[in-house]
């Protein structure tokens, strides 16, 4: 087989990535000037995230927003179905979870996480949220190169599925700067949908 | 065509390379320094202390003073020519898993130590173990080795243990087994070990058997501990052909010791898989013929959890039968008592449910489930 094939491709692939990434590089992030509520995904809730952090768009699932930087700390908000929500752990979740059972899946995930270690349970408390009945708990755990960071989720197993707000930073500093903000991102969430019962 | 022939030849270097270490490397007849070895062998016992360090910060270790001292007793029975240059540590894991790095040094997971039936079986797994190390198994299964790609396939959930040692070679090529032959190899020694050391041979069957019952209930075919281990009906076959000769030792192997301390180790291990949120290996174990004696008092509770875990409707009635026996043989065990209680309220019984919620916060004012069974208590008003 002729070479001069499979180089054209190989031509064609790296202009397109060369153009992508162009393109990526204006878009990528986007500070929030205003504080406008973004809607999740294609669902129906809404937050209102922090003046003056940056929107990553290229998140891969959710809505990611940071003050500082990811690996520092950052507020995602998200909605799986049930089939997603806990694949990585081989399980299901339903609309039918009770908070303690959802927290239970939670942390059993966060378990699973590759290079996580000495992870404990900081709270775990049955919450409402933007007219959700789901749970609030929190987290602490070391990654692999040691550094202490704290994770707080506010999560609620709706019919579609499961829909989650999350912090996460870097426990020293980080964690209780911003944790008022997140706070206040939590109340400003919105559901349109009606709540389960 | 030359490509072909390219990954063909490099394919045969590599066998040839691997044979040839195997046949150069005569076992270590007694404790070695690093300094003594040959610089690549050097190479590998240092990446092999790279795991050590990377398990030691990983949060995975488990100490247990009483236990560690009791089990190097064990080794110094097993490998009195080799002192202290085997030692064993235990990881919060609860896969039946023990490996061993080209160092020497042993990792015994917890599920292992909560669920061998007598000290025997353990010797069993340690001195198989123990063989890997002085028959520079690590060191000639790292010399063949090329990418780790193919010990991460499998691995399912990576968390734990195999989280931790993703990325190093000699850690993951340890955990994944040895060739067929070391194995074989490590199986005929290690049985000469056990018997000098005057244990049981009869167990090395029924450790097997225990470990092949645990593969075929979960329908593993490629669980860590077996993985390129030579068949386990094969393995079986010959322990029991190797301890027929050598019978039953004297005096009798007493298991005091670890009776003493394997109830607290089981409630770890039970405890821990329920909180991987697998059920499966819970009610297998947990259902044995011998489980009743053999576990403490609150294991029916982690069976119910097994039940609820695994997800079966049909498994309801088991699951809370299973409950309400843990609260009768474990009555002031918190958890039990929330289980049922849980249970009930899901199944908008509050009559039934508001008794086992109140003595949940009664036993337990500062359980984990504390504001949950509040809610629910709120919620049954």
């Amino acid at each position: 087989m002729s070479l001069e094939r499979p180089l054209c491709a190989v031509r064609a692939v790296l202009v397109i990535a060369t153009l992508a990434l162009a393109g990526c590089q204006t878009a990528a992030w986007t500070r929030v000037e205003t504080p406008d509520a973004i809607a999740v995904n294609k669902s129906k809730r809404t937050f209102v995230p922090p003046a003056g952090w940056i929107r990553w768009n290229g998140a891969p699932s959710g809505v990611i927003v940071t003050r500082d930087g990811t690996p520092i700390q950052f507020i995602r908000a998200a909605e799986m179905t049930h089939d997603q929500a806990f694949r990585a752990i081989r399980k299901t979740s339903n609309a039918d979870l009770l908070p303690n059972e959802l927290a239970e899946l939670l942390i059993a995930a966060r378990k699973a996480m590759p290079g996580m270690s000495g992870l404990a349970v900081t709270s775990n408390e049955p919450a409402t949220f933007g007219g959700l009945d789901g749970v609030r708990l929190g987290l602490t755990y070391r990654d692999e190169r040691g550094a202490s960071f704290d994770h707080l989720m506010y999560a609620a197993a709706e019919t579609d599925g499961v829909f989650m707000i999350e912090y996460h930073a870097l426990s020293k500093h980080y964690f209780a700067r911003d944790l008022p903000e997140f706070e206040k991102v939590v109340a400003s969430v919105r559901s349109e949908r009606k709540a389960k019962k | 065509m030359r490509l072909r022939r390219a990954i063909r030849a490099a394919g045969i270097a590599c066998l040839v390379a691997a044979v040839g270490a195997q046949a150069a490397t005569p076992p270590f007849e007694r404790p070695v320094r690093p300094v003594e070895l040959e610089e690549p062998e050097q190479r590998v016992w240092s990446e092999a202390e790279d795991v050590d360090l990377t398990l030691s910060r990983s949060g995975q270790l488990l100490r247990d003073e009483e236990v560690e001292a009791w089990i190097a007793g064990l080794m110094l029975r097993l490998f009195p020519d080799f002192g202290a240059a085997l030692r064993v540590r235990i990881v919060r894991d609860p896969e039946m898993n023990a490996f061993c790095l080209p160092n020497g040094s042993i990792y015994m997971n917890l599920g292992m130590l909560a669920r061998v039936r007598n000290t025997s079986q353990l010797a069993t797994i340690l001195a198989h173990e123990g063989v890997h190390f002085t028959h520079r198994h690590g060191f000639q299964q790292r010399s063949s080795l090329v990418t780790t790609a193919g010990f991460t396939q499998g691995a399912g959930i990576a968390g734990g243990l195999v989280g931790a040692l993703l990325g190093s070679l000699v850690g993951m090529s340890s955990i994944r087994g040895f060739s067929r032959t070391h194995e074989r190899e490590a199986d005929r020694v290690g049985f000469g070990r056990l018997l000098a050391g005057g244990f049981d041979p009869r167990e090395s069957v029924a450790v097997f058997q225990m470990l092949t019952a645990e593969s075929k209930a979960m329908g593993l075919t490629d669980t860590v501990f077996f993985a390129s281990h030579p068949q386990l009906d094969e393995r079986i076959k010959t322990f029991r052909e190797l301890s027929a000769v050598a019978g039953p030792p004297t005096p009798p192997e007493s298991d005091a010791a670890l009776r003493a301390f394997q109830p607290r180790l089981q409630r770890e291990w039970m405890a821990l898989e329920a909180s991987m949120g697998q059920g499966g290996r819970l009610v297998h174990q947990l259902t044995r013929p011998d489980a009743v004696d053999f576990y403490p008092p609150e294991a029916p509770y982690y069976l119910g959890e097994g039940y609820r875990l695994r997800g079966d409707a049909a498994d309801r009635n088991a699951m809370i039968a299973a409950y309400e026996s843990a609260v009768q043989r474990a009555p002031t065990f918190a958890p039990a008592h929330a289980a049922l209680g849980v249970v009930h309220f899901k199944a908008k019984d509050c009559a039934r449910a508001v008794p086992y919620l109140r003595s949940y916060l009664d036993l337990a004012p500062d359980g984990s489930l504390r504001s949950h069974v509040g809610r629910m208590l709120e919620k049954c008003r």
